[in-house]
């Protein structure tokens, strides 16, 4: 497991100096995904998030994670990142897998993270000669929570 | 539980001269100045019965002084519910309201991992401030707006909030139909239609009908009402972090009994 709490040093961004990676990489297993909450948690109460907003994260991110870890290959790594951004703060989850398709978007589960997060998108992109590909599932979360 | 009250009732005697004040407490108008003075007599007097109770709860890991104070509010709400015209005697009434205000103090404040005993302190006083704030402002405060309330330091409210994460669930083996007072029916119509929209909703559907009805209406009024965790708080009379943890729990609940259908 990995922790990165380090400035990024992503050039694509023109928003560079606002633009704060924070990362963690874990085993992709649903007894690990807790540590997840727990950096959620820290990082959207750093940014002074509302506290409903704040229980809303935590179990966008626990869904999210969980619906990943269900797909993910055998000893894949599940790496979260979440980043400050004009829009909110972004949470970015992937993991390996063979399974060739994001999540379903009228599942239960899609449901749950497009009630909790302000925005949810999930993309598969193929690794190059390889049969697995990275699944990864995007929420952006807002200071104000997302009910009403 | 039996035992429990008739060792208090035996010392019943000890409170019967409260009998008349109660009594002379139902035919007063609560705006009547010597209603809130009756009031403040009665609690008086009973306050060693709230101080029995709590004492037989010591020695569970909660600071007696909590106890105690917890079973003093029990005791006020005996005294301001009790209706001496019904025909019970007092402490037949107050005994097991004080009881269930105890036990819900221990549901309420049960801790899964050791804590130590200033951080549950700093995590009690968030939980009343973010009640208070929370009322004032109709929303969930931010943990600067903590800070601002209770005057601590924002790292302080930030680590006593991130110990809320070791706050035990509610586990399935505890009590979860003492505080029915909601009505299902108020909250959500069985056949919801934004339900229906769910792909999966036949397998969702007797899933939430298994569940305990407070966390199905919590869950109903989050997923499928657009209500805040504050607002489901209000409504339902718990704290905010308490509808958090019966959301993410019966979420896990669900996880767990869909995928075992899907797969």
């Amino acid at each position: 497991m990995e922790f990165h709490g380090t400035p990024s040093h992503n050039h694509s961004s023109a928003d560079g100096v606002l633009d704060e990676l924070i990362e963690l990489r874990l085993p992709a297993k649903a007894e690990q995904i807790p540590l997840v909450r727990m950096l959620t948690h820290g990082v959207l109460a750093r940014a002074d998030f509302g506290l409903d907003a704040i229980a809303d994260a935590k179990m966008a991110v626990d869904e999210a994670c969980a619906q990943l870890v269900q797909l993910a290959d055998l000893g894949a790594e599940l790496s979260c990142r979440f980043r400050t951004t004009p829009r909110g703060i972004e949470v970015s989850c992937s993991t390996r897998t063979r399974h060739p398709a994001p999540p379903n978007e009228r599942s239960f589960g899609w449901h749950v993270l497009t009630t909790l997060a302000h925005s949810v998108s999930a993309h598969h992109d193929l690794l190059p000669g390889e049969p697995s590909g990275v699944l990864t599932i995007d929420l952006v979360l807002r200071a104000e929570s997302s009910a009403g | 539980m039996n035992g429990d009250r008739k060792s208090v009732l035996r010392r019943s005697d000890e409170y019967a001269h409260c009998d008349p004040l109660f009594d002379e407490l139902g035919t007063l108008d609560p705006d009547d100045p010597r209603h809130e003075e009756l009031r403040a007599t009665l609690v008086t007097e009973l306050l060693p019965l709230a101080e029995h109770i709590a004492t037989r709860f010591a020695g569970r890991g909660e600071p007696r002084e909590d106890l105690v104070q917890v079973a003093r509010i029990g005791l006020i709400n005996a005294v301001d519910r009790y209706d001496a015209q019904r025909g019970h005697d007092f402490l037949s009434f107050a005994v097991p309201t004080i009881m269930g205000e105890v036990r819900r103090h221990f549901r309420d404040t049960g801790w899964a991992v050791r804590v130590p005993r200033r951080l549950k302190e700093l995590h009690l006083t968030l939980s009343q401030g973010i009640a208070e704030l929370s009322q004032r402002m109709g929303r969930a405060p931010t943990p600067t707006e903590l800070s601002q309330h209770l005057d601590l330091d924002i790292d302080q409210v930030r680590e006593g909030l991130m110990a809320g994460n070791a706050y035990q669930a509610l586990s399935v083996d505890k009590p979860v139909h003492d505080e029915d007072t909601l009505s299902l029916a108020d909250t959500i119509g069985s056949d919801d239609p934004s339900i229906v929209l769910v792909e999966n909703h036949e397998a969702l559907q007797p899933l939430l009908e298994e569940l305990p009805r407070r966390e199905r209406a919590i869950l109903v009024m989050r997923f499928f009402g657009g209500m805040t965790q504050t607002q489901i708080a209000d409504r339902v009379g718990i704290s905010q972090m308490h509808v958090s943890r019966l959301l993410s729990q019966t979420l896990e609940l669900l996880r767990g009994k869909l995928t075992g259908e899907n797969s």
